[in-house]
């Protein structure tokens, strides 16, 4: 399907220091684009010009080919900021009114529009209840049924779920998944890897300004040098005879002891367990347990960036 | 009809203030509460002050106010007995005199007949034309009355004979070779009528005063910190997203700033009522005087944006706000009036917008006077609003900005 949101290089600079260079993505309808970069990478730049916030330097940004410069892109394009964007004075309803106003919806529809939204989040029945008094998790969710309030093409999302527990999050991101599977075309931020491993259909990987790679997590991953690996931990903690065994087979590349575990890396996932275990039976190794671990976007992204994800 | 963006962003600010009971404070239990302190701490209060006459040339058309007016002043600055009683200043116009008068800047006021000119004439040329009655006009507060006394004494002295003689002196001085001997050759009959007429047609009361003077000061500390809902904004991201659905900044502020301004012009005329139906304070015509109140609270709310785009966090602002405000409040004579302040201070006073606001009600309360007696007044607080505006327009941006 072709893509609704395009972004075309997109460069942003403040005075000396460049912010932004040549960021380009596109999502398609139904699609969850994940974007990751630590603190710094140019992010929240980069969501500002795809928002139409903040004027690139150059690049373009067109919703259905209309440029994001234009009110009607803007109307087809719903934000979620990271802070709760909300009216603590007002009710849930007031908001969404007040918000939809904005976006130029007016009397019934509205009205109509706004109940949707809070059904989709799960908050229908808060509508005339201050949003001071919401917790933390329902504030979070009323922050997405903002952004819904018109109806969206494109929805942004930047770090929807920081700071809620893990319930809450786990509604947020089934939401989420649901407004994709609506039709919506959906730009998903944030720190969180496993969600966004679990969520999102593509990936992009900012640091420094500039995207590091981009495309399905399959593809990230094997694109990555870390590998898949065995852990194995033994009664005895003597792995030194099994270590040599272990060598002899092919899909092991190395191994090594960490903190009374034995680490076996091998060079793809398709490593027979039952070889292994067959091995450490010859050793005479008796094995208390076997843990088989793929690599993670974690590790892909400490590789390519040189930097934990939260720095 | 479909309202523009910026009503409903009014509406809103209108509602969350509605909501944090900033509205009912601000608006209603603040002014109620300042006018009623103020009206009673400040209904007796008068101020003693020495003898200070102010002279003008009833004829005087420019600032200059004529020969007449200077000589009559230097004559009476130079004798010894007059300045143990009283001193001499001059004034451009009859209408300036009366409000110095008013605003407490002198005690009493003498105009020179109008005809100051038509004596020269017939000094210098033939009595035949010589007016046959002079009329000098008193200027008395009825607060005054030792003022008053003082100045018809001055120009009754000596049958009144003598202070006509040195107006005409001082008149001929520069224009013939013997003043005093041109002189003698011209007696009018019956030199002198006094009329005394009051400076103004209503009093100024010190609780009037300190009224409108409070008001002020309630206003600057109220209204002044509403751009704050700003930084709040910035704070919530809720900026960020009126900015992602195309919202304008100045959508965003004209919305704020006019909710400001409604909720500081409900406060001072909650004020207004309060202390004339309950205290019987007059403030003025009620159109002119609308006028003066917007101004005011325009200045305020100007204020406001401009401190909230200069500084840097929102306790810089807090900060800011609250040292601004004191300055105005002490510099431009909210709690001490212009007139009782030492003459430094009293120009500094109208280096002040509160000190014009001050300046133009004070012209209103004690006169019925229509738009034109405070368009100074206006004019100032008018370019003192766009300079504020200039300002906030230039940073503003920053501070709405991702």
């Amino acid at each position: 399907m072709s893509a609704v949101l395009v972004a075309d290089r997109l460069v942003k600079s403040y005075r000396s220091v460049r912010a932004v260079h040549e960021i380009s993505l596109e999502v398609a309808p139904g699609e969850i684009y994940g974007l990751l970069g630590p603190n710094g990478a140019g992010k929240t730049t980069t969501l500002s010009m795809i928002t139409g916030i903040l004027r690139p330097d150059s690049g373009s940004v067109h919703i259905d080919g209309v440029s994001i410069t234009r009110a009607r892109a803007r109307g087809r394009l719903g934000l979620v900021p990271q802070e709760i964007a909300l009216y603590p004075e007002l009710t849930a309803l007031e908001n969404l009114h007040f918000f939809g106003h904005m976006q130029g919806r007016r009397g019934r529809d509205l009205q109509r529009r706004a109940l949707d939204a809070l059904a989709v989040v799960g908050l229908a029945g808060h509508a005339k209840k201050r949003t001071a008094t919401f917790s933390g998790g329902m504030k979070r969710r009323l922050n997405i049924a903002v952004a819904l309030v018109h109806s969206p093409d494109v929805i942004v999302l930047d770090e929807p779920t920081a700071g809620v527990d893990s319930q809450s999050r786990n509604a947020i991101l089934d939401q989420v998944r649901q407004l994709a599977d609506a039709g919506a075309a959906v730009v998903f931020a944030s720190h969180y890897m496993d969600e966004v491993q679990r969520l999102c259909d593509r990936i992009g990987i900012i640091d420094g300004g500039e995207m590091v790679v981009t495309g399905t997590v399959s593809e990230i991953l094997a694109k990555a040098v870390a590998r898949p690996r065995f852990v194995l931990t033994a009664d005895d903690r003597q792995y030194s005879e099994l270590e040599d065994s272990l060598r002899t087979l092919a899909e092991v590349v190395e191994t090594s002891v960490v903190r009374d575990e034995l680490h076996v890396l091998v060079s793809d996932s398709s490593v027979n367990v039952t070889s292994l275990l067959h091995v450490a039976e010859i050793a005479n190794v008796p094995l208390r347990g076997l843990q088989f671990i793929r690599p993670t976007l974690e590790d892909v992204f400490l590789e390519l960036t040189g930097k934990a994800l939260r720095e | 009809m479909i309202m523009p963006r910026v009503l409903y962003v009014m509406a809103n600010e209108l509602r969350a203030r509605r909501r944090d009971h900033t509205l009912l404070v601000i608006a209603f239990v603040g002014p109620l509460l300042f006018a009623t302190i103020t009206s009673l701490a400040f209904a007796g209060l008068t101020v003693a002050r020495p003898v200070r006459l102010v002279v003008v040339d009833g004829s005087a058309t420019s600032a200059a106010g004529g020969p007449a007016r200077a000589g009559v002043v230097a004559s009476l600055r130079s004798d010894p007995r007059m300045r143990q009683i009283a001193t001499v200043d001059g004034a451009a116009t009859e209408q300036e005199a009366r409000r110095r008068i008013l605003d407490n800047e002198a005690d009493a006021g003498i105009v020179l007949p109008a005809g100051a000119g038509g004596l020269t004439q017939a000094a210098g040329g033939s009595p035949a034309t010589a007016p046959r009655n002079v009329t000098v006009t008193v200027l008395e507060s009825e607060r005054k009355p030792v003022a008053a006394g003082v100045a018809e004494a001055v120009v009754q002295y000596g049958g009144g004979r003598l202070f006509v003689d040195q107006v005409v002196i001082a008149t001929l001085r520069g224009t013939v070779d013997d003043p005093a001997a041109t002189l003698r050759g011209f007696h009018p009959h019956n030199p002198v009528s006094l009329v005394d007429v009051p400076a103004s047609a209503r009093l100024l009361r010190s609780a009037t005063y300190y009224g409108f003077s409070m008001a002020i000061v309630l206003l600057l500390f109220s209204v002044t910190p509403m751009a704050k809902s700003l930084w709040e904004d910035r704070r919530s991201n809720a900026l960020r997203r009126l900015l992602s659905m195309g919202v304008g900044r100045g959508t965003i502020v004209a919305g704020k700033a006019l909710v400001a301004q409604l909720i500081g012009m409900v406060s001072v005329a909650a004020v207004w009522v309060t202390t004339r139906l309950v205290f019987g304070s007059h403030w003025g015509p009620p159109a002119p005087l609308l006028l003066l109140i917007a101004a005011t609270v325009g200045v305020a709310v100007a204020l406001s944006f401009a401190i909230a785009a200069l500084v840097r966090t929102e306790e810089q602002m807090d900060g800011l706000t609250a040292l601004v405000t004191f300055l105005l409040v002490l510099l431009g004579g909210n709690f001490v009036p212009p007139a009782a302040m030492p003459p430094a201070m009293r120009d500094i006073s109208l280096f002040t917008p509160n000190g014009w606001e001050l300046r133009g009600f004070v012209d209103l309360a004690t006169t019925n006077g229509g738009v034109g007696l405070i368009l100074t007044p206006l004019v100032v607080l008018l370019a003192v609003i766009g300079v504020l505006w200039l300002i906030a327009a230039a940073r503003l941006r920053t501070l709405m900005s991702p």
